[in-house]
């Protein structure tokens, strides 16, 4: 595997954060999670969680069984014994959209400022692979990337007060899902009636993990409601 | 759950309580907040004063305007912002342990200074955890993992947790409240952005009273001055989103600070100045809307002895 230089920065009492250049590459990105995957297995309890970003990771201590000097004097040679046959445990996920103008409350809108049609639009978002960068906002969402940047466009400037469970959203080069109902400022091509995580015997399994794949197919309305679907109107 | 072990029961109470501990960090990959006391100061206090071990799970009451019945003997005691406490009608004690008796009636008014009031009880309280914690966080309760939100009737069970007896004699004061009607000064450990703003910013930043804008929660909270901090060109600005922590002081678009408390997000986007040390955001934590502060540098050497000294004295 390809080795990506990192800078370390000290954040406070419990937490330090290694930094990669600042850029969506999926390529770095996964010798990131590989990096998040070594260092938990070498630290165990001496860390409290380790959480991966675009171009960065962060390291939280359990301070009552370790500290910061003790990790980061062992990072240099535990991340150069990094090998090359090292496999991600990554997956292709399918997630189907339903499209249509009532459950994408936007699709019109982001049509027109990117100056295509609805039907090239849904070519477009579902065409491509997205790679999973991300987990944060809220459990169960996951920043997908790069968008196609033909349809890259900025938050709204104003956010919803409640985007609906199983949105299908776009903003700045990424998509998303919305797990829950909750407030944002993305875009909605569209929704899904895939839950975004399963909860059972206490445990909570988020549908996408960072470092998996993600694929959007489109769906009719009979299909979405066959699935469990049921559309949320913009009220 | 032992039906003998029911201890309070909440007659009236504002929708403002919850379990809390030391927070749930281990979940932070999943996206879920750590959560955790708000004020640690307080609520280890009240824990040591009825010899519960550290991270043992307390009530912690937002703004007082509560009222309990006993519902068998135990032993409790009431820290951090003062609720002036009653016993049916009579003062009872603050900042000291006392024996309440089954039948009697616990009620707690506003309190003049600070936010967060706990309530531990000796033996711990008995409340299901998830990912080794209890802390309850406002908007994951859609998630049904951790107990219940607390209403009127709920009742509290209490754990049977052997005595702990503190390996250390530090003396613990209970001056954290001092002066928080004043402007309180909270020390933050720098990040390299901050270091490379110029000098005459840094000191405007560091020379400016800042105060609590209405528009703060558990998540964060959001600072008014007249001071806004600007990053054009800043070679050390990034772009991309990074995992964040509570006492993380953001800028957000308006060039205000954000400072991130215990229901923060995992992952942020807004420019980090630095962290407030734990010890301070304890403390920052009591301070209401329209109360001030104003920030000093430190290093993290002395954060993190400082820290490691207050969690020596539980």
């Amino acid at each position: 595997m390809k080795s990506f230089e990192y800078q370390c920065e000290l954040i406070n009492e419990s937490m330090f954060l290694l930094l990669w250049p600042d850029v969506i590459c999926q390529e770095q990105h996964q010798y990131i999670v590989a990096c998040q995957k070594a260092i938990e297995q070498h630290f165990q309890e001496q860390l409290d969680a380790c959480v991966v970003s675009f171009a960065s990771l962060a390291i939280h201590i359990n301070i009552f069984k370790s500290n910061a000097t003790q990790i980061t004097a062992e990072l240099p040679s535990l991340l150069s014994t990094l090998g090359s046959n090292l496999s991600l445990d990554s997956k292709l996920i399918e997630i189907p959209v339903y499209y249509g103008s009532e459950a994408g409350w936007d699709i019109r809108d982001v049509a027109k400022r990117a100056d295509i049609s609805i039907e090239e639009l849904i070519n477009i978002h579902s065409q491509d692979t997205y790679y999973a960068y991300a987990t944060g906002f809220t459990p169960g969402f996951s920043y997908l990337g790069e968008l196609n940047q033909h349809i890259v466009l900025p938050r709204k400037a104003s956010p919803r007060l409640k985007m609906p469970r199983g949105a299908v959203a776009i903003a700045d080069k990424q998509t998303a899902v919305y797990p829950n109902a909750s407030p944002g400022g993305w875009h909605i091509l569209g929704q899904t009636p895939m839950s975004m995580y399963d909860i059972g015997n206490d445990d909570f399994a988020p549908l996408i993990n960072v470092g998996d794949r993600v694929k959007f197919y489109p769906i009719s309305l009979d299909e979405y409601k066959t699935l469990g679907g049921e559309v949320s109107l913009e009220s | 759950m032992n039906h003998n072990s029911a201890v309070l029961k909440v007659i009236a109470c504002n929708n403002n309580l919850s379990y809390q501990d030391l927070g749930r960090k281990s979940a932070q990959a999943l996206g879920f907040s750590v959560g955790g006391a708000a004020d640690e100061y307080a609520y280890c206090h009240a824990n040591s004063l009825v010899k519960n071990e550290l991270g043992t799970p307390a009530l912690e009451i937002t703004l007082g305007q509560c009222t309990f019945e006993a519902l068998q003997d135990c032993e409790i005691a009431i820290t951090g912002a003062h609720c002036l406490p009653q016993v049916d009608q009579e003062k009872a004690n603050f900042n000291q342990a006392f024996v309440l008796k089954k039948g009697q009636t616990l009620t707690l008014s506003p309190p003049l200074l600070g936010v967060f009031t706990y309530l531990s009880i000796r033996g711990g309280l008995q409340v299901k955890q998830w990912q080794n914690s209890v802390t309850q966080i406002a908007r994951e309760r859609v998630f049904g993992l951790t107990a219940p939100h607390i209403t009127d009737g709920e009742t509290l069970f209490v754990g049977t947790n052997e005595p702990y007896q503190r390996a250390s004699l530090l003396p613990f004061t209970t001056a954290n409240l001092a002066g928080l009607d004043e402007t309180i000064t909270v020390r933050f450990i720098p990040t390299t952005l901050y270091k490379s703003l110029p000098l005459r910013e840094q000191l405007d930043i560091e020379q400016a009273i800042y105060q609590i804008s209405p528009n703060s929660d558990r998540m964060g909270y959001r600072l008014t001055s007249d001071v806004k901090v600007s990053f054009d060109k800043n070679k050390n600005l990034r772009s991309l989103s990074m995992p964040v922590a509570a006492g993380m002081i953001q800028i957000s678009n308006d060039g205000l600070p954000i400072i991130l408390m215990k229901d923060s997000q995992t992952i942020g986007g807004y420019p980090v100045l630095g962290s407030v040390i734990k010890i301070d955001l304890f403390k920052l934590a009591q301070l209401r809307p329209g109360q001030s502060l104003k920030f000093v540098p430190c290093s993290l050497q002395f954060a993190s002895t400082q820290l490691e000294m207050f969690y020596a004295k539980f």
